[in-house]
């Protein structure tokens, strides 16, 4: 079925995937951990942070253009008084920045593009560096447009902190999912 | 040899197996030094061979440390949950080391490892 479609169709489906994936995954971010939000959309501890790294890294460019598809439509939904060009413009951030780190570290040859070179200590480096440019761009942004309140240097920390615990949580649900899934599968064999 | 499958959604596939491999070496609190490793194999080895060590003999395994730095790594393998203690229903005094399930499923993958090096080399 799968193998029937073409790259283009299967290249849209990854993005609407991606897409409804990442606003899921900020609803239940909202409902875990919306007492330690700091500000509207910035939380101490970011889940969809993590998602962002695990789509960018498996999926590429759908996956940039779905986490931006999905944060255009929740900054929409939720934050319509940053108004149409901030918003636009955190869309777009939101989900090409893990993708611009990814190209940067392919580009300087310490990450190669099918993660055929992936180590553990080269995924903690890329969530560390994404997680900096994200907080860092995204305030650049809010200080650009002047937006109510914007510090970018005291801003810059909740949303670096919340994008790296997000991440590392992420991570790590999904190293214990994959330690079940060997258990399970070696009690069976 | 350079080429990659055309199959956007393969590739996906591919490069999931590549970041589980490495989502699976992130270190995590029960990750082992070299010197809580050795220590762990040399009470797994004597309880393997049916004779488990004593507390009391552990801390005094004079080529893995002092019996103050073995004591404290015995304690870190324990909140590690790699070793567990039993006494005999005689003697409460002496404390037996036993490794864990988790112990034991640590070697299991230590070896399911050797071997894929050993299939990896001879093939």
């Amino acid at each position: 079925m799968i193998r029937r479609l073409s790259p283009t169709v299967q290249w849209a489906l990854m993005s609407l995937v991606s897409a409804f994936l990442f606003v899921q995954f900020f609803a239940l971010n909202e409902f875990l951990f919306g007492f330690l939000e700091h500000a509207k959309g910035i939380n101490w501890v970011f889940l969809p942070a993590g998602f962002r790294v695990l789509l960018v890294l498996l999926l590429g460019i759908p996956g940039a253009v779905g986490i931006a598809l999905g944060s255009l439509w929740l900054n929409a939904d939720q934050l319509p008084v940053l108004g149409p060009m901030p918003m636009l413009l955190t869309s777009i951030v939101s989900g090409f920045s893990p993708w611009c780190v990814k190209y940067a570290m392919e580009m300087r040859g310490i990450l190669h593009r099918e993660l055929s070179d992936i180590s553990s200590a080269r995924l903690l480096q890329f969530v560390v560096l994404y997680a900096m440019v994200n907080a860092i761009v995204h305030q650049l942004i809010f200080w650009q447009f002047s937006l109510t309140g914007s510090q970018p240097w005291v801003g810059v920390w909740p949303m670096f902190v919340g994008d790296m615990v997000g991440a590392l949580v992420i991570l790590y649900v999904f190293k214990m999912g994959l330690r079940w899934l060997r258990d399970r599968v070696q009690a069976r064999s | 040899m350079t080429s990659t499958p055309r199959s956007p959604l393969a590739n996906v596939y591919f490069r999931f197996l590549q970041l589980a491999r490495a989502v699976e070496a992130l270190p995590d609190m029960t990750a082992l030094d070299a010197n809580e490793s050795a220590l762990l194999e040399a009470v797994v080895l004597r309880w393997h061979e049916g004779a488990p060590m004593t507390v009391r003999e552990a801390i005094h395994v004079a080529t893995l440390g002092s019996p103050a730095t073995l004591h404290k790594r015995i304690t870190r393998l324990r909140h590690k949950g790699m070793l567990a203690t039993f006494s005999e229903a005689g003697d409460r005094r002496a404390k037996f080391l036993i490794p864990t399930e988790q112990a034991l499923q640590y070697f299991d993958r230590l070896g399911q490892s050797l071997q894929q090096a050993q299939g990896s080399a001879t093939s």
